[in-house]
């Protein structure tokens, strides 16, 4: 295995247990929604699909042996594209109908509650990126499997308050700008720490055990060494991710403009030449 | 109905102010309007000021090896002249404004917190006299005006000049902090009846965005000054790279500051130039919506880009990537709205007044500028330009090409409503075409200098093939400069003497502003024209009433949450320094010495204190006075307790021959709990005045409601405690 063709076409571990899950997943969607409104269903099979990619595909095999960055792609993918996306997927009916059952309705208010919802994004940002933890989650696939699980209900509570498919039960308009704002620093100091922190916070990575022998196409060929690997990942959560945040800044902005803009009821009269002379 | 008997009518009158007159209004006056002018003054004189440094230094550059200035003396002008024009023309210049047209724009009487208005404006001019006082005080800064270390610290820059920089800039920075937060609250919360945020001019708009890009922008500024007086004054280690400091760490708040910067300096400038356009193409801004996010997106885009400053730093090739690829996102939002002003001007029935024939320039120049800056985020091109005269032209054709002739547009458009008298036309023009044209032949040769190679900020060159004839011409355009800006001034003076009476509303404009008599009365209007959209003096001639809006009004908690904000970012860099520092932090307790149960106990009462001050807050009733106090009473204790604790893990530090100049770690562990514990000092401080005047009665009922917004900042207090005592004994405990 020296080439990168192998790497991307050969590299991919079909996991039944992934594979099961997300299948599962999609189709229990599918029997609750019928399939209905379309746009949402695509939306939300879409996450799922990101969701499988990052679990399956050659990014989970390099991030578990050898790239810190690809590990990091994995994460984003998982809760800042794939949570979000089903989320939004979610149709109104649908949580409507969840809503009249009362033990799912007080189920979503505890989970939906947006202090709690920031507090565990960051707490599993950060938690899981402390060296104890993600050098075991490393050296353990159960605590691997946690991870990932973890992440993936951070993402999914996260954006739950903003993109609720039920617009009276998201957050207000303005207080989205706070959320997603102090969002984005605590994401994007960890990436800039990251970024800047010499090798070695994660050993695995510095010196990987080459089990398939493409450490040398890795190293040499795409000129990724640890510490470039690391800055690359620290840089990946700093910029794009950080990019996801502040997206949902304009979101919040532009929800409550369209809203002051539903009370306006001016119309652009202008007459040809007017004022007060 | 007639407009005056419909003002009557649906108006309701306000109550008179009193405001000191004659000399002592210069002083004493707390009316945004008088202050305003103030500002604009004050701005002026540092205006002139920065120009004739820059003149000297064209005069230096006139020709090859010339010898007018020694390269110290050289060093010394270009520092104060990006000083001087940054921090205490641009930015205060828009301030001004906004100071004397916000509250007039949306029908309110001042500022929300006049004394705050009345002190920002004294720290610029404070701040702006601490730092030309270093001349007297053995040399003027000389590191340029974004002074990096190592060349800033004490090693290399041995004369005063940097530590009166640093608290000059500190000073004139909380200044700034201050404006912006009263203009924030200002705009939320002092709007008149029907004047919702969708239908503010957008110039208000556009302050509004500043103000939030100053309250985030200024903290990374102010921690890095802090950390640079530490290294001067005291020693420290922060940017000192042989004691496991680091220079880089400069750059990177400097530029998380600087960057932004460059968006509070053109910003309130487009908001300028959306009042005057749609005025003189007598047609409403095209894409209001459009103008008024995309200011929006670019303020939040601001604070993601700003290490494309940092691409010659050699932090690798990822960074620089990223970067790159996240500063090109920035020209779409800009685009848009050149995009906006023309469709504007578009089929418009255009006078070419001289503030129009400014913002027609305005629009081309700062095209030029943009397209310049674009080029920049490519690394290649900015490898190949940095440091180089294409820099120089490029900033200074998005600053003036860009904001000072945004800001002429402006002050030939409002100059009548602030003194009642009219600018010469004539005179304008004469002023226009010397300026456009005096810019435009400084400048435009910079560019090709640059390719050439020249090198900024050197004091001379040699006589290479071209050189000294292209800086000769530039030279020639800077006195050009100087005979234009000559003309403005004769312009002024002559107006002022004998200018022709303006009336409330010369250019047939349509915001709130001209509603009222030029200049407006202290109180700014006898009765506010009911709004009920974007353009109150044309719906008051055309269109049916309506309805009222409720608006939050409480200022002092929103000014309070707003300051929160600020501070928290400038503990969050504070924090990142000891996090950056300190790897790893785990085990750092024993090998420091520090005592983890001690502190904690110590914490425990700050944290305690959260809690007694929230049942001071909730007996706040007549009757439950003494039930206040004593909760108070206990808060204030708790306070000092923690105080004690802290001063007891410092003596012993101390005693075990950690310092702020010691070590890193000293200088970073330090420098976080010392200003915490500032914090803390200064909430005591509050608390005591708050519990001193309950304890003589002195409260009125309503003020009486103080101790809410008190509560607030405590908190604050208590919640970076939490976050520095995680990171400093709970993570440091970890093996």
């Amino acid at each position: 295995m020296t080439t990168t063709w192998d790497v991307i076409t050969q590299l991919w571990e079909l996991q039944p247990s992934v594979l099961t899950g997300c299948l599962l997943l999609l189709a229990g969607y599918l029997w609750l929604t019928h399939g209905e409104p379309r746009s949402k269903s695509l939306l939300f099979a879409a996450g799922d699909a990101v969701l499988a990619f990052a679990l399956v595909s050659p990014l989970d095999l390099l991030g578990d042996d050898y790239l810190f960055s690809a590990h990091m792609l994995q994460h984003l993918l998982i809760m800042l594209v794939a949570a979000p996306m089903m989320v939004a997927g979610l149709p109104a009916s649908l949580v409507e109908r969840a809503q009249q059952h009362t033990f799912l309705a007080r189920a979503m208010d505890v989970l939906g509650n947006p202090v709690l919802d920031w507090f565990i994004m960051a707490l599993i940002l950060w938690g899981w990126h402390a060296p104890v933890l993600y050098n075991a989650a490393l050296a353990s696939e159960g605590v691997h499997i946690l991870e990932h699980l973890m992440m993936l209900a951070a993402g999914l509570m996260f954006f739950w308050p903003i993109l609720n498919p039920l617009p009276e039960r998201r957050i207000q308009p303005l207080a989205v700008v706070p959320y997603a704002f102090t969002g984005a620093i605590s994401n994007s100091i960890l990436g800039i720490l990251l970024t800047f922190t010499p090798v070695g916070l994660y050993p695995a990575y510095v010196n990987p055990t080459d089990e398939i022998g493409i450490l040398k196409l890795i190293r040499q060929g795409w000129g990724l060494t640890a510490e470039i690997d690391q800055q690359v990942g620290g840089l990946l959560m700093w910029v794009p991710g950080g990019l996801v945040f502040l997206s949902m800044v304009l979101v919040g902005l532009t929800r409550w403009y369209a809203e002051e803009g539903k009370l306006e009821d001016e119309m652009f009269l202008a007459p040809e030449e007017a004022g007060t002379d | 109905m007639t407009e005056a008997s419909q003002l009557q009518a649906e108006s309701k009158p306000l109550p008179r102010l009193s405001e000191p007159e004659g000399l002592l209004s210069w002083v004493a006056s707390v009316d945004h309007k008088q202050i305003g002018i103030m500002y604009l003054l004050a701005t002026l004189v540092f205006f002139l000021v920065g120009g004739i440094e820059a003149l000297i230094m064209r005069l230096q550059l006139a020709r090859p090896e010339n010898s007018l200035l020694s390269p110290d003396a050289y060093d010394q002008l270009f520092t104060m002249h990006g000083t001087t024009m940054i921090f205490l023309v641009v930015v205060p210049l828009l301030i001004g404004f906004a100071t004397y047209f916000v509250p007039l724009m949306i029908g309110a009487r001042d500022m929300a917190f006049p004394r705050l208005n009345a002190l920002s404006f004294w720290l610029l001019v404070f701040g702006g006299l601490l730092l030309y006082y270093s001349f007297l005080a053995g040399g003027a800064p000389s590191a340029g005006w974004f002074s990096y270390a190592p060349l800033s610290g004490a090693t290399f820059s041995t004369s005063q000049g940097l530590t009166y920089w640093a608290l000059g800039l500190l000073t004139v920075g909380v200044g700034s902090l201050a404006a912006a937060i009263n203009l924030i609250v200002t705009i939320f919360a002092l709007r008149a009846e029907g004047m919702r945020l969708t239908r503010v001019p957008l110039f208000v708009w556009m302050v509004l965005v500043n103000g939030f890009i100053l309250l985030f922008a200024l903290p990374p500024l102010n921690a890095a000054l802090a950390m640079l007086l530490a290294d001067r004054l005291l020693n420290a280690n922060f940017f000192v790279t042989n004691s496991g400091g680091s220079a880089i760490l400069w750059q990177q708040f400097f530029w998380a500051f600087g960057h932004p910067e460059v968006y509070i300096m053109i910003l309130p400038a487009w908001g300028m130039i959306s009042e005057v356009i749609p005025v003189f193409s007598r047609k409403p801004i095209f894409g209001y919506e459009f103008v008024a996010g995309s200011s929006v997106a670019i303020g939040v885009l601001s604070f993601a880009v700003y290490a494309h400053h940092m691409f010659a730093v050699g932090l690798g090739m990822p960074f620089n990537l990223a970067f790159s690829a996240a500063s090109m996102l920035i020209a779409v939002p800009t685009g848009i709205k050149i995009f906006n002003w023309i469709a504007t001007m578009w089929g418009g029935r255009i006078r070419f007044t001289t503030s129009m024939m400014f913002a027609t320039a305005f629009l081309v120049l700062f095209t030029i500028g943009g397209i310049t800056g674009v080029t920049f985020a490519v690394v290649p091109i900015d490898w190949q330009m940095t440091d180089t005269y294409y820099v120089v032209a490029h900033f200074h054709y998005v600053l003036f090409g860009g904001t000072i002739f945004a800001i002429f547009a402006g002050v030939y458009y409002w100059f009548p409503k602030i003194t009642g008298r009219m600018l010469s036309e004539r005179l304008g023009k004469a002023h226009f075409w010397t300026l456009l044209i005096g810019f435009n032949v400084t400048f435009f040769v910079q560019h090709i200098l640059g390719i050439l190679g020249m090198p900024r900020r050197v004091y001379t060159y040699p006589d290479f093939p071209g050189w000294g004839g292209m800086n000769l011409i530039s030279t020639a355009g800077a006195f050009l400069i100087a005979a234009a800006v000559l003309l403005f001034i004769i312009n002024v003076i002559r107006s002022l003497r004998s200018g022709e009476p303006a009336g409330n509303n010369p250019w047939s404009a349509w915001t709130l502003e001209w509603a009222t008599s030029s200049p407006p009365p202290v109180d700014n209007f006898k009765l506010i024209p009911p709004i009920r959209g974007r353009r109150p003096l044309w719906d008051l001639a055309f269109r049916p009433g309506e309805e009222r809006v409720p608006m939050n009004r409480n200022v002092n908690r929103m000014g309070m949450l707003l300051f929160i904000a600020s501070e928290a970012i400038f503990f969050t860099l504070l924090i990142l320094a000891y996090l950056y520092f300190n790897r790893p932090l785990g085990g750092i307790v024993t090998k420091e010495g520090l005592d983890p149960l001690q502190t904690g106990i110590f914490s425990a009462m700050l944290f305690l204190s959260s809690f007694t001050i929230w049942r001071a807050t909730a007996n706040r009733g007549s009757a439950t006075t003494n039930r206040t106090r004593i909760w108070l009473a206990l808060t204030i204790l708790l306070g000092f307790g923690f105080l004690i604790g802290e001063g007891l893990e410092w003596r012993h530090l101390f005693a075990m021959g950690t310092s702020i100049s010691a070590s890193i770690f000293g200088t970073t562990f330090f420098t976080m709990t010392g200003f915490h514990g500032l914090h803390v000092s200064a909430g005591l401080l509050m608390l005591g005045i708050y519990f001193f005047l309950l304890q003589k009665g002195m409260l009125t009922t309503s003020k009486r409601g103080g101790i809410e917004t008190l509560s607030l900042y405590w908190h604050f207090v208590d919640v970076v405690w939490v976050v520095i005592f995680s990171a400093v004994y709970v993570a440091g405990s970890l093996a």
